[in-house]
């Protein structure tokens, strides 16, 4: 027995070793990730004076509207702080809670059930955008996944390094396909490289939801507390979200809206079907619009926000 | 608590621990620890449930004892009778009772008539197909003699619901588990390291295999509308090896934390993608659930014996129940009718028990000819799959519709060419220990340490670095 367990931590401790090893963050984040826009968006966001209007949320929001066609509509000046739902719903309220002011108005519109996302992909905005540190959920110990997730992330991250290396050198540069630099977006914040390009077979992320009263509200609550304390107008939208996601979740998503009502001590100023368009009008997930449903989208959103942005 | 999550890599540890060095000795505390980790382990699930498991292993405890007490053979099937009736009633219920109800009410439309059906919000207990099945083999054997009833209760319901196996098998004889709950138990390091190995073994096959291929299958599923029909066959045979990733990797895991605490359970799958044909297929796939059908169904009603006829009747039986075991649905009922379909001609040209053992015995390669009928059988078992991953029958009959068309040979839109050939590794690999007990359990007598240690890291490091998102096991909503 002794020896067995020996062994066992003998040879766990090797793993461990070599995890550790290899899982090493060799280079910071690439400068200009697809995370690393955070930096111009708040450099935008800083240069007005006077009241603002912020989008916020996951890539729904990134990907999913105009906002020089919200500008110039409603003559405010407009930033896309949305970037990716993986930076979770924790990072994206406490980086309003830093950055709004007296006077700006936001529209905060999270994709359904949004949790603390990946706490590796805070930490890149955060190479990218120092400010961004401020963001950061204090870890403890209940967040042990939180490590060993990074922990698989890094060592992706550096199989994929390796990998695109070897790759390079034996057949050369491939062309780019994804949308995951920081040149996917324009000045305003939006997500604009998609918009022309055909899009993938398949729009991924549809799955059927398991209805639980979301946490996210209480979160949003004490952002809401803070926003009234400080004269910031605060607003909830719901996201866009494909037909047949939409369909499958239905009844889920019926008594999501019904806790939000109920619950938030924000303005809740749509509906769910409001952005809810074809499957054929999706890029590459259920909440990422293509050209034509994004222009419907927003123009319908400057129509649901035009009332709660006149001064 | 899923097997491949952090919490059980933290409780399976403390387990070992009070086990071997709290109980050390005595069994009666190993049992002890046993029962209350198990009952732990399922209220993790739903403690709510954890009654109803009570209440049928308490039942079958006392069926068992009545059964074999009874003065007149009346008396002995008046118990036998009330075991299975109140076993089978829970199962119905939780299980059935939607279906029963709405597939009656579609029954009354089709005649015109408008029926206002009452069904109920019912939550499926996690794992009650497994031990309801445990209990009936008990009961069952001791009314026909085949073993005798315990008197310990706590023996027995260590025997239903021991952890490894409560939620989703293998489904264990009582004469095969019982004894090892009885007697003593006694730590070999062999064994332990054998029962790590399956594990990590099964971890591999769940979350490299199983979940990958999930995140490629759903995708394809759920869109199947609007792509080629290669892309179509392609997502037909991801979930093929999602499926057996899923359940085959639960049940290694199952069998490797057995292992770790001295017991030995019934094997599961035996290679069953290199099959030869359907027979030998439903001989090496969820062994433990077609012999439970075999002892307890198609032998008592009468088996092969009878003539051809009845040999066909209790096969189209037993593959009919087989499939109703999976779920409530008539997608699983019409796949196990399929099965029996591709098994007739077998049975009526007496060739179902032509290939007994494992294909290409003894050698490297498998010749021509087997290796025609392993991709025959496999392209039998995955046809068949689609009905068992469709939601309905519609949507299955409009994906194989999808696939007989022309784009069959255009090239699919998702084509995960990483996962592919990691699937291809994994097919190599389970070629080459297909005469082991599971896949890697030979690396034992023939590699060095240092090369044996590389290898488990190698594994550890695929874990890592191609991890799909986790996805529950299929076989836990059984």
């Amino acid at each position: 027995m002794k020896k067995f367990i020996a062994r066992f931590i003998l040879f766990s401790a090797i793993v461990a070793l070599l995890i550790a090893a290899l899982s090493a963050n060799y280079a910071r984040s690439a400068e200009g990730n697809f995370v690393s826009a955070i930096r111009f968006k708040h450099e935008r966001l800083n240069s007005f004076k006077g009241p603002r209007v912020i989008f916020a949320g996951g890539s729904n929001v990134a990907y999913g509207i105009d906002s020089r066609e919200i500008e110039d509509s409603i003559k405010l000046p407009v930033t896309n702080l949305a970037i990716h739902a993986g930076l979770g719903l924790d990072f994206m309220l406490s980086e309003l809670k830093h950055s709004a002011r007296r006077g700006d108005f936001i529209f905060l519109s999270p994709e359904y059930y949004l949790d603390e996302g990946r706490y590796k992909l805070d930490e890149e905005a955060a190479d990218s955008y120092p400010e961004a540190k401020k963001y950061l959920r204090t870890l403890a110990i209940k967040d042990f996944p939180t490590f060993t997730d990074n922990i698989i992330e890094q060592l992706k991250t550096n199989k994929d390094y390796l990998f695109d290396k070897i790759s390079k050198k034996l057949f050369g540069a491939k062309k780019e396909t994804t949308i995951a630099s920081i040149t996917s977006f324009n000045e305003y914040g939006d997500v604009v490289a998609h918009l022309n390009r055909p899009a993938p077979a398949t729009i991924k992320d549809k799955k059927a939801f398991v209805y639980k009263y979301w946490d996210g509200i209480q979160k949003i609550n004490e952002l809401a507390q803070y926003a009234s304390e400080n004269g910031i107008h605060l607003y909830f939208v719901f996201p866009t979200y494909s037909r047949n996601a939409y369909n499958i979740n239905k009844a889920v998503i019926k008594k999501y809206q019904n806790d939000l009502v109920q619950n938030l001590k924000v303005k809740v100023i749509n509906s769910p079907e409001d952005f809810v368009y074809d499957d054929s009008e999706y890029y590459d997930t259920v909440y990422h619009l293509r050209k034509n449903a994004r222009e419907w989208r927003t123009q319908k959103l400057i129509s649901i926000i035009k009332p709660y942005t006149t001064l | 608590m899923l097997f491949n999550s952090i919490e059980f890599a933290i409780f399976l540890p403390i387990v070992f621990f009070l086990y071997w060095f709290v109980g050390k000795g005595n069994t009666k505390v190993q049992n002890i620890i046993i029962l209350v980790s198990s009952l732990f382990f399922y209220g993790c699930w739903d403690y709510r449930f954890l009654f109803l498991l009570s209440f049928s292993i308490l039942l079958d405890f006392y069926s068992g004892i009545k059964i074999s007490e009874a003065a007149t053979p009346r008396s002995k099937k008046l118990w036998l009778i009330t075991s299975i009736t109140i076993n089978l009633g829970f199962l119905l219920f939780f299980k059935y009772y939607n279906f029963f109800v709405l597939s009656f009410a579609d029954l009354l439309t089709n005649f015109g008539l408008q029926a206002n059906v009452w069904t109920l919000k019912i939550i499926l207990p996690v794992g009650i197909s497994f031990y309801t099945f445990h209990g009936l083999s008990y009961v069952i054997d001791i009314y026909k003699g085949r073993s005798e009833p315990t008197r310990n209760l706590i023996d027995y319901s260590v025997f239903v619901s021991f952890f490894p196996l409560l939620v989703a098998g293998p489904i264990e004889r009582a004469s095969h588990l019982l004894p090892q709950v009885q007697h003593p138990r006694h730590f070999s390091s062999e064994r332990a390291s054998d029962g790590l190995r399956q594990i990590l073994w099964g971890l591999f096959k769940k979350i490299v295999i199983a979940d990958v291929s999930a995140m490629y299958a759903n995708e394809i599923f759920s869109s199947n509308a609007h792509l080629h029909a290669s892309t179509l066959v392609l997502g037909a045979v991801l979930f093929a090896f999602q499926i057996y990733g899923d359940f085959s990797g639960y049940s290694d895991i199952a069998l490797g934390t057995a292992r770790l605490l001295g017991f030995e359970l019934l094997r599961n799958f035996s290679y069953p993608y290199f099959s030869r044909d359907i027979a030998e297929f439903w001989r090496r796939w969820h062994i433990s659930l077609s012999s439970w059908f075999k002892d307890y169904v198609y032998i008592p009603l009468g088996g092969s014996r009878g003539g051809k006829l009845n040999a066909v009747r209790n096969t189209f039986i037993i593959f009919l129940l087989s499939g109703f075991w999976h779920g409530a649905n008539w997608t699983f009922i019409f796949w196990g009718g399929l099965n029996a379909i591709y098994f007739l001609p077998l049975l009526l040209f007496n060739r179902n028990r032509n290939n007994i053992e494992i294909a290409a015995k003894g050698k490297v390669l498998p010749s021509f000819r087997e290796l025609v009928a392993i991709l025959i059988t496999f392209a039998q078992v995955t046809f068949a799959w689609i009905f068992f991953r469709a939601e309905s029958l519609r949507y299955a009959f409009n994906y194989i519709k999808g696939i007989f068309s022309r784009s069959l040979f255009s090239t699919p839109e998702v084509f995960p060419k990483t996962q592919l050939v990691l699937i291809a590794l994994f097919l190599v690999i389970e070629w080459l220990g297909r005469e082991q007990p599971y896949a890697i359990a030979g690396i034992n007598l023939q590699w060095s340490r240092p090369v044996r240690w590389s290898f488990y890291f190698m594994i550890i490091f695929t874990i890592a670095i191609f991890k799909g998102s986790p996805q529950q096991f299929i076989y836990f909503q059984f």
